[in-house]
């Protein structure tokens, strides 16, 4: 597409986008600018700088859904929204939905949220030297976070299914088997888990995707939590444990929480919020699984690319990351991982 | 067949040089991202080239003992090592099955992420003498 296509389809855009607020607010939206984010697995994102009934100023970041392939269990961007919002309308700190999407505007399934500054790209929250103090702050942050969306009442989320830790190990191990690439180290992690399987545990509303790198953190610390598309109800030691696997350190493996904190200061900082207890077992059955479901997607990344007629390199490469999934399995079911629980 | 020159080894360090000088100079445009992925993709295949033929021979052996099979094909085996797995014919704490795979995933990961190795802080037994001043990252 040319440059002047490229003009006429962002017009097209924000006059549907107008259009839908129209349909969704008694006020006018008028977009100023749309610049685009990033063209994504499941989603286009773009931030829009706008004014309403031409006088408040608003940015506002919209992912669209783009493709009808996401990983299985995730959440349609309409639900996504839905649990969004009713989450910033119970307290969490997450960004306000200001607009939903569909075929009716003439748009894919989406949704856009309130833009929030602050840094979101997770080598740099870990390492940068001036958002020292945030990550003085950031474990605490974080474990209060998880302990007030596990506070959420269940009833209000009905969007939002039970996905437990058989289901979740069922669908992982028949994804693995399924590339017909098996790989002996994800196959000793599914054994592992089968023999680890937690018992009773609350059921609670899960993020599914708290991460360093799904938050937005300045000087002061946690800003907001984003990316619901993995929510579900299911353990509470299934948030604590995905935030501390190793694929999320940045470089620092020696600092469990995100490479920011150690297990332990989570935990206690989670514990003091009172809401579940800490549970040494199912945080273990947790990280494994965790871990293992970074390296099917992986994997499905890798699978996805190649059944394209023009595979993407960087899907490419992260199939290649396999390799060090492997090493963060062996390594957290052999009990070498920093301060396992 | 002999090996014309130049050989492939020579032909991807030129190409990962090429892709080198990419990234210093596009720094500041938007391919300097895409442009790392393939230099760094490019050394993979360079350390696969020079590696596999090394780790291959002892791998086939240590899952032919662990298995008892003369099978020689790699997948093969290790499609036979997951059945077992499944099937409970070997136990997920077996010891030599844990070494087997300790070994062969730091094999792997001096392919494809010599540097990862390294900060993991991990070695294999035989390389505790340590050679990673040697792998550019």
């Amino acid at each position: 597409m040319g440059d002047a296509g490229q003009e006429r389809a962002a017009d097209e855009l924000i006059d549907k986008i107008e259009k839908a607020w129209s349909r969704q607010h008694q006020s006018r939206l008028q977009v100023t600018q749309l610049r685009r984010l990033s063209a994504g697995a499941s989603a286009d994102s773009f931030h829009l700088s706008a004014t309403i009934d031409g006088g408040q100023d608003v940015e506002m970041v919209l992912q669209l859904f783009a493709s009808a392939r996401q990983f299985p269990g995730a959440l349609g961007k309409v639900a996504q929204g839905h649990v969004a919002r009713l989450a910033a309308a119970s307290g969490i700190t997450t960004p306000e939905v200001l607009l939903f999407t569909g075929p009716g505007d003439g748009l894919p399934e989406g949704f856009a949220t309130r833009f929030q500054r602050g840094e979101t790209v997770g080598r740099r929250i870990v390492t940068a030297e001036a958002l020292a103090p945030a990550r003085a702050q950031l474990t605490a942050q974080c474990a209060r976070e998880l302990a007030a969306i596990h506070a959420l009442p269940v009833a209000d989320f009905d969007m939002l299914h039970p996905f437990g830790a058989r289901a979740q190990l069922d669908l992982l191990a028949g994804l693995h088997r399924d590339y017909g690439q098996p790989i002996p180290v994800f196959e000793l992690a599914i054994q592992w888990l089968k023999a680890h399987l937690p018992g009773e545990y609350p059921e609670v509303v899960v993020h599914g995707d708290f991460r360093v790198g799904n938050l937005i953190v300045d000087d002061g610390g946690l800003v907001a939590v984003l990316d619901w598309e993995m929510a579900h109800i299911g353990d509470p030691m299934e948030d604590l444990a995905w935030l501390c696997i190793r694929p999320w350190r940045f470089g620092r493996l020696d600092l469990a929480m995100g490479g920011i904190g150690t297990r332990q200061a989570l935990y206690e900082a989670y514990a003091q919020c009172g809401e579940s207890q800490v549970d040494a077992a199912r945080l273990r059955f947790w990280e494994v699984l965790g871990t293992l479901k970074w390296g099917v997607i992986c994997q499905w990344f890798l699978h996805d690319t190649l059944a394209s007629a023009q595979p993407s390199l960087e899907r490419l490469a992260i199939g290649r990351r396999v390799s060090e999934v492997e090493l963060d399995l062996l390594e957290v079911i052999e009990g070498h991982d920093c301060q396992i629980p | 067949m002999t090996a014309r020159s130049p050989e492939a080894p020579v032909l991807l360090r030129a190409v990962s040089a090429f892709l080198q000088s990419l990234i210093r100079e596009e720094a500041a445009g938007g391919r300097d991202w895409e442009a790392r992925i393939a230099r760094n993709c490019v050394e993979l295949v360079c350390r696969e080239l020079a590696l596999r033929p090394v780790h291959e021979p002892a791998q086939r052996q240590r899952l032919q003992t662990l298995l008892g099979s003369s099978e020689t094909d790699l997948s093969t085996l290790d499609a036979q090592l997951c059945k077992a797995l499944h099937a409970g014919e070997i136990h997920w704490s077996n010891p030599e099955l844990s070494a087997h795979l300790r070994a062969t995933t730091i094999e792997q990961l001096r392919i494809d992420n010599p540097r990862y190795l390294r900060l993991s802080g991990v070695t294999a037994p035989h390389e505790a003498s340590g050679d990673s001043g040697k792998e550019a990252s």
